[in-house]
């Protein structure tokens, strides 16, 4: 049986598809077979990211109105084994969505996937609500500013009342993701710490991903950043996976890195 | 065993116990349905948590003169459409007792009062010896209260053991005791209870009020802020005492 994990976090452009792609790579690089839903139907993002947009052909509506079938649907990726993705439709809207279509389609998945991993998109509507309602476990993804983590508060909230785990009388698995940290701007006072954010949320801390010229790079390229293996936001993600599937790793790019060239002068100037 | 006798099938298949629920009045200071229904859906827009099935007493005795049956009647079928459940009415203890009959609601209108009239005809089930009143089921929240996310204890105490985050709200009409961080609204005695009280681990809220009267977290800054602290109403004033 597949675990169901939602990519999600209220606020949008906080991180949630390249954060997708990337956990979805990482889980595939460890042997796991996983799928990765775009649920963002109208503002088709992920394929762009996974850099597979000139091979889609049938969309996630498709497959629900039973115009295609999921095997017709399903992209493999070409980088990575074990991956495939289903892009949504960029044509249609939310409401091309429905909690039947979507639980045949994710039940359909489970039979043959180890992880499906679903992005959801921004916001608190039909559309994320349908993004989280199936899920086993969700990744929240924050930015350490106010406005990210208040939302991604209120998406906490509908996680435990919205979705069948919380109808059923269960909860959702929660992991915090806070993407876009820059321990410079921290020390500076310009930006939430990670503990203040721990703090507010109050749910278990998966990862850290710094700011990173990296991720805009692997956007563009159409290559997941997870992949870009020197990179400190792909070894972030590499330590996220790792945790998430229950290793114990310590917590890195929480702190400036040793000074710059040119600081170091003006420091022993100063 | 001296309980034994439950068994029997001759037994009592009933019991009278004496029970404490808590009750609001709705105090009328005009009769005319016309004039009221606009002003009580208003309200009822406005906290629409207070009116879902709410029992409630029908108060007469500020009004001039009782109103005829037909207009209290509508005056009651208003109530019902604004989802209140009228149980009972306070009036002219000299009248309610017929008007009460017709109306078919329990009377309330003598209590409080001297005993001008012998008390037995209202009390037609004789009352067991007074025990103390089992307190209504305090309300308990173990996990954080999101933003967006709204508890209310309806006629009790809400007791919250983690965070209450901004931008939720926590309501009851009793005390609220939050062990986490309180950085939502609270509002306790909600419904007029002037000696509810809030207690907190940690004062960030945005705002708190008990039985309406309020502050800001502006004013709780320059107070409080991050203290563990209780909150009470002295007069018309609302306090806030370090724990």
């Amino acid at each position: 049986m597949a675990e169901i994990i939602v990519v999600t976090s209220g606020k949008g452009g906080v991180g949630k598809t390249t954060s997708s792609a990337a956990i979805g790579t990482g889980l595939a690089l460890k042997g796991f077979k996983t799928v990765l839903i775009d649920f963002d139907v109208g503002l088709r993002n992920l394929d762009l990211i996974m850099g597979c947009e000139r091979r889609v052909v049938y969309d996630f509506v498709n497959v629900i109105n039973k115009e295609a079938t999921l095997n017709q649907a399903l992209i493999r990726d070409k980088r990575t084994e074990n991956l495939y993705i289903l892009p949504a439709s960029q044509t249609r809207d939310k409401d091309a969505l429905s909690v039947e279509g979507v639980e045949t389609v994710l039940n359909e998945l489970a039979e043959s996937f180890d992880y499906i991993v679903c992005d959801s998109p921004a916001g608190i509507e039909k559309g994320a609500q349908l993004a989280l309602y199936f899920a086993d476990t969700a990744i929240v993804v924050t930015n350490p500013e106010v406005s990210s983590v208040r939302d991604s508060d209120r998406i906490l909230g509908v996680l435990q009342s919205k979705s069948r785990k919380a109808e059923q009388g269960g909860t959702v698995k929660e992991h915090l993701l806070l993407t876009r940290y820059n321990p410079a701007r921290v020390d500076a006072g310009e930006m939430l710490s990670v503990e203040d954010v721990k703090e507010i949320l109050a749910i278990p801390l998966l990862g850290v991903v710094p700011e990173s010229e990296a991720v805009l790079k692997a956007s563009n390229q159409g290559v997941p950043v997870i992949l870009d293996a020197d990179s400190d936001a792909g070894k972030a993600y590499d330590d996220a996976i790792a945790r998430f599937l229950g290793e114990d790793r310590e917590h890195r790019f929480l702190n400036v890195e040793r000074k710059g060239f040119l600081s170091r002068v003006f420091g022993r100037k100063g | 065993m001296a309980q034994a006798e439950n068994q029997d099938p001759n037994a009592l298949c009933f019991q009278f116990k004496s029970t404490r629920a808590s009750l609001n009045e709705l105090i009328l200071t005009a009769s005319d349905p016309d004039l009221l229904a606009p002003q009580l859906a208003a309200h009822a827009a406005k906290v629409p948590m207070l009116f879902s099935n709410m029992p409630v007493i029908v108060n007469l005795q500020q009004l001039e003169s009782t109103p005829d049956t037909d207009t209290l009647n509508q005056l009651l079928s208003l109530c019902r459409k604004l989802s209140l459940v009228p149980v009972g009415l306070k009036a002219d203890p000299d009248t309610s007792v017929a008007l009460c009959e017709t109306l078919h609601l329990a009377d309330f209108s003598h209590q409080r009062r001297a005993p001008k009239s012998a008390p037995a005809e209202a009390t037609p089930v004789t009352p067991e010896p007074e025990q103390p009143a089992p307190a209504a089921a305090t309300k308990v929240i173990t996990t954080p209260v999101r933003s967006g996310q709204q508890v209310y204890a309806r006629g009790s105490d809400l007791i919250i053991l983690a965070a209450v985050s901004a931008g939720a709200e926590v309501i009851a009409d009793g005390n609220i005791h939050v062990y986490g961080p309180l950085r939502g609204r609270a509002m306790a005695g909600v419904d007029g209870n002037t000696d509810a009280r809030i207690f907190c681990q940690s004062m960030e809220a945005e705002l708190i009020s008990i039985a309406g009267y309020f502050k800001t977290s502006e004013d709780l800054h320059a107070e409080c802020w991050q203290q563990p602290i209780q909150a009470l109403l002295r007069g018309s004033r609302l306090d806030t005492v370090p724990l």
